[in-house]
Formats: structure tokens, sequence, C-alpha cells
């Protein structure tokens, strides 16, 4: 239990910090959080809804830490889908990828198979 | 008879005492910790942290690549545990903020709080704010940490 409200401690502010600059600063994120790779686009806002979502739902896993653990579950299958997709193709083929949201990326996938309570999850 | 079972008893009473398991004497305040932390938003940092007083500690990290910083804290109430106080001061190598690469010097202050995962672990949260003194654009910058690690006593 300490460790999943680590993890959504992480998640409030990591997933808060970059949805906040992605949502209301494209620029800004596009040079903190994409770290240039890619150019401020609109489309930087939407992803930076669904990362502020995350950070909400993470705080409330704060305080209820086993029924909001499918926000971890998403996030298992949505940064395993881009490091498989995007990030680690465009790192075979030479082009820029942003290595320290890539890094944290593999790093929670990693980790997050660990920590999600499954059997909980599963049975309810 | 009463007496008898008087001393009877105050003797159980000893004896039990004596056979009781002895009390974990508390640990001592920890020397220093050290910390895998996250500066928000991507960047890792090794944390070494070292108790230079009964409230205060000195503090060391890096990324052994481009950021590496120095600090001190003061914790408002125990050692290594609870709110404190901190002023630093970070150099930063960074595109971002010099178009020529060249180190960036950035201090800051401001409050975190560490929280003892059991008797061995912590975890901490600390945020502050601070000027880039020599960026290209001067402008003053937050600066969130996140951090879990083992003490050492």
């Amino acid at each position: 239990m300490l460790l999943l409200r680590i993890v959504y401690a992480a998640n409030v502010l990591v997933a808060g910090w970059i949805g906040l600059s992605s949502l209301f600063s494209p620029p800004t994120a596009a040079r903190t959080v994409f770290e240039g790779a890619y150019p401020p686009t609109e489309t930087m806002r939407l992803v930076g809804c669904l990362w502020l979502a995350i950070a909400v739902l993470s705080a409330a896993g704060l305080v209820w830490p086993r029924p909001f653990a499918a926000v971890l579950v998403l996030q298992l299958v949505y940064k395993g889908t881009w490091l498989l997709v995007v990030g680690w193709p465009a790192v075979r083929a030479g082009q820029p990828v942003p290595a320290g949201m890539a890094w944290f990326f593999l790093a929670w996938v990693l980790v997050l198979p660990f920590i999600i309570p499954w059997r909980q999850l599963v049975g309810q | 008879m009463k007496t008898a079972l008087l001393v009877l008893l105050s003797g159980a009473s000893l004896a039990g005492r004596a056979q009781s398991p002895p009390v974990a004497a508390p640990l001592p305040p920890p020397r220093f910790n050290v910390r895998l932390s996250l500066l928000l938003p991507f960047t890792p940092l090794l944390t070494v942290e070292v108790r230079a007083g009964d409230l205060l500690t000195l503090q060391g990290e890096t990324n052994f690549r481009r950021v590496h910083g120095l600090n001190v804290r003061y914790y408002l109430r125990q050692s290594m545990r609870g709110g404190f106080v901190f002023v630093g001061s970070a150099l930063v190598r960074d595109v971002l903020l010099r178009a020529d690469n060249r180190t960036t010097v950035l201090p800051y202050a401001g409050y975190g709080y560490a929280w003892p995962l059991g008797p061995h672990w912590t975890a901490d949260a600390r945020a502050g704010l601070g000027p880039a003194l020599n960026a290209d654009e001067p402008r003053v910058y937050p600066v969130v940490k996140i951090g879990v690690g083992r003490k050492f006593q």
C-alpha cells in the first residue's frame, strides 16, 4: 500500500506538472517536456488533458489506493505502447526522441507490473 | 497470610519484569541518506544528504552530466523528517537556458517535507523558486523535486 501511494504521489507531481504545461503552454512543454523533439502544437493540449486526468485520478488514489489502481494500468498500456511504437523505432532510425520522458516511461513500465494490485482489480 | 500473598505477588511481578523482553532502543538520528531524486519533469538525480547539526543538513546532488546542486536544509522539528526549509544553488548546463550551452547558475530557496518509510527508508518532496542568473532570459524558475532513498545511522 505504501509503494502504491508513492507511485500515486509521483504521478500527481510529474503528470500534474507536464499536464499543466502541455495544456496551458505548449511552447513551454515542447522545450521542457518534449526537449525540442516535437514542435509545439494544439495536439499537445489534448495530451495535457490526458496527463492532467491521470494526475487528478492519482490524487484520488492517494486516498483510496486500490479502487483507483486502474489508472496505473492505463499508464502501463499507453507508456508501453509509446515506447514500442514511437520511442524505440525513432531511436533506431536516429530520429529525435525526448530522452528524459522515454527513460521515465521505461522506468514506470518496468515498475508498474509489480505495484499494480492485479488480483483486486480483476476480482472487483 | 495476607503478608505472604503480598510478598508472593510482588515477587511474581518482579520476576515478570525480569523476564519481559528488553525494549528496543530507539534508533539514533540518521547520519546521512542516499536518495534517487527526480527534478521535474524528467531529470533523475543522485542525492546525498549529510547531517551537519541537530536539525541542519548539507545536501549534494548530481545527474553526473549537466545538473549539479548543493544546498542546506533546516528541519523544523526533527532531524531528517518532517517539514524543512532549504537554500541552495545549482549549476545547470542546458541549451534551453543558454543557447551556447554554457553553465547557468541557479540559486534557489523553498520548502519541503520528508516522510520516514519504516526505520531505514525515506521519501521527500520539495519545491523552490530561483532566478537563472546568467541565462539568455533571466527568469525565475520553479525547482520541484521528489525522491526516495535509504537512511544510514
